[in-house]
């Protein structure tokens, strides 16, 4: 839960730029053929019913690595976290980020006990349409469908996509009255929120 | 003075209103509007556009009641009341709606709206001080000193109306802007997290071993010009480790690299 080791950081490292001495064709990971691939079903999901694998809500209580989440569906679940468990809050981050209050979305596996263990975990990520009302130091107002939102930048987190361009830190383009889409994390309780990325059009 | 003052308003309200009223009825985009505004959830989706035009029609009939000497401006307050009571009731049963008053521009309900209506309810009842004739004002010298008063009522209206917003409003923020640079502090010589990963998933190696991972981005770390990135994977049913080489600070997804580490024991399950 808490970043990896500088050792295992440095096998890690190690694997990924030198193992490449013999490249493995993608029939290592098993057939390409799509009748294949998608002849056992893969999620044990039912069609219409809810997917027992995602869970999302508001963070009750954080007992070790168990959340105790409440749905907006009024639903409890219980969920996992483990070592293996991707945690995003504003940037990839680490369990002892989550707090409660948080919201959340979760995927995973359902345990039979109804505990969902976390393969990712999402913690208070918003996705905006919005248009730019203003911008002032480190801050834009924003207009979600006649809301105002207050969304946070944070130097050397925040990023901007132009044109689906490759993400850079340059927010000099963005224009009042322009509409964007913001990825971000909410601040619970609030109509703020901090921006993760904004996606343009210039 | 103040019967002077008085006598202008009609033109005012007059003006405005045969605006307000000429949209509603002639407007191209006023079946859009009527079906953004709070009259929706007053009459029904169905009714809704009739009853926008009734508006519009009692608009302009005020209008003509005002305008024609001598001036008649009991209608206008009826109308300035209606219209307060319309939009309270908007904010109150259908908050998400557009007032539609003079645009189909959405322009949620708030206190712009109020402050435009209760302008045209004083301007109406000052109206009632005055002796009934809107030509009156100009004459004895003073066509120069009316004129002005028209003008500052008319900017004032149209300071209050967020449809007029994209001529001065947001051209004043954009130049504030461009003045100050007020997002400066974001530019930093870091590559974003987010670029890694766009490089990364237009990749040969992710879409290779991408049906294998399970996780989103785990963490991340940079080693010279090389970003990695981990992900949570299976392999063959075992959990695994999917760690991505990304060089840094180019857009180059073919040099992208991956090796899965076996969870149990740290050994090479694959590398390419």
């Amino acid at each position: 839960m808490s970043g990896t080791s500088i050792d295992r950081r440095q096998l890690f490292t190690a694997a990924a730029l030198t193992g490449a001495a013999s490249v493995v064709g993608a029939t290592a990971l098993g057939s390409l053929d799509p009748d294949e691939a998608f002849a056992a079903p893969k999620w044990d999901v039912q069609p219409g019913a809810p997917d027992p694998n995602f869970v999302e809500g508001l963070v009750n209580t954080i007992t070790g690595t168990r959340l105790f989440v409440k749905g907006s569906d009024g639903v409890f679940n219980r969920i996992q976290v483990t070592e293996a468990t991707s945690i995003w809050k504003l940037t990839p981050t680490t369990f002892d980020k989550v707090e409660v209050g948080d919201g959340l979305y979760a995927r995973g596996v359902r345990l039979d006990d109804g505990l969902l263990a976390a393969e990712s975990l999402w913690v208070n990520i918003v996705n905006l349409e919005v248009h730019v009302v203003s911008i002032s130091r480190n801050q834009m107002a924003l207009d979600h469908a006649g809301s105002r939102i207050i969304g946070h930048v944070i130097p050397g987190t925040t990023a901007t996509v132009y044109n689906g361009t490759p993400a850079i830190s340059d927010m000099s383009l963005l224009q009042v009255g322009k509409h964007v889409k913001v990825i971000g994390a909410w601040r619970p309780g609030t109509n703020e929120i901090d921006i993760a990325t904004v996606y343009a059009a210039v | 003075m103040m019967s002077w003052l008085a006598d202008l308003q009609p033109l005012v309200i007059g003006a405005w209103l045969t605006w307000s009223g000429g949209f509603k009825l002639f407007g191209r985009t006023a079946p859009l509007a009527a079906a953004s505004s709070a009259l929706r959830t007053m009459v029904g989706q169905r009714w809704a556009l009739p009853a926008f035009r009734a508006v519009g029609f009692a608009e302009l009939a005020v209008a003509a009641a005002v305008l024609l000497p001598p001036a008649w401006p009991i209608p206008a307050i009826g109308l300035s009341l209606a219209f307060i009571g319309y939009l309270s009731y908007a904010r109150v049963a259908a908050p998400e709606s557009s007032c539609g008053c003079t645009s189909a521009r959405p322009s949620p309900i708030g206190l712009r709206h109020f402050a435009n209506a209760g302008f045209l309810l004083s301007m109406s009842v000052l109206a009632l001080l005055g002796i009934g004739s809107w030509a009156s004002p100009f004459g004895g010298g003073q066509a120069a000193r009316a004129v002005a008063v028209l003008a500052a009522e008319a900017a004032l209206i149209m300071s209050l109306s967020a449809q007029f917003d994209r001529y001065w409003l947001i051209p004043l923020r954009r130049l504030k802007v461009r003045l100050t640079h007020p997002l400066a502090a974001a530019t930093t010589d870091a590559v974003p997290l987010h670029a890694t990963v766009q490089t990364l998933e237009r990749s040969p190696a992710f879409r290779t071993v991408g049906q294998s991972l399970r996780s989103d981005v785990v963490e991340s770390w940079d080693e010279g010009e090389w970003r990695l990135v981990r992900y949570t994977a299976r392999y063959q049913d075992r959990p695994a480790s999917a760690v991505f080489a990304v060089p840094r600070h180019e857009d180059a997804p073919d040099r992208v690299k991956v090796a899965l580490l076996d969870d149990a024991d740290d050994s090479v399950l694959l590398a390419l």
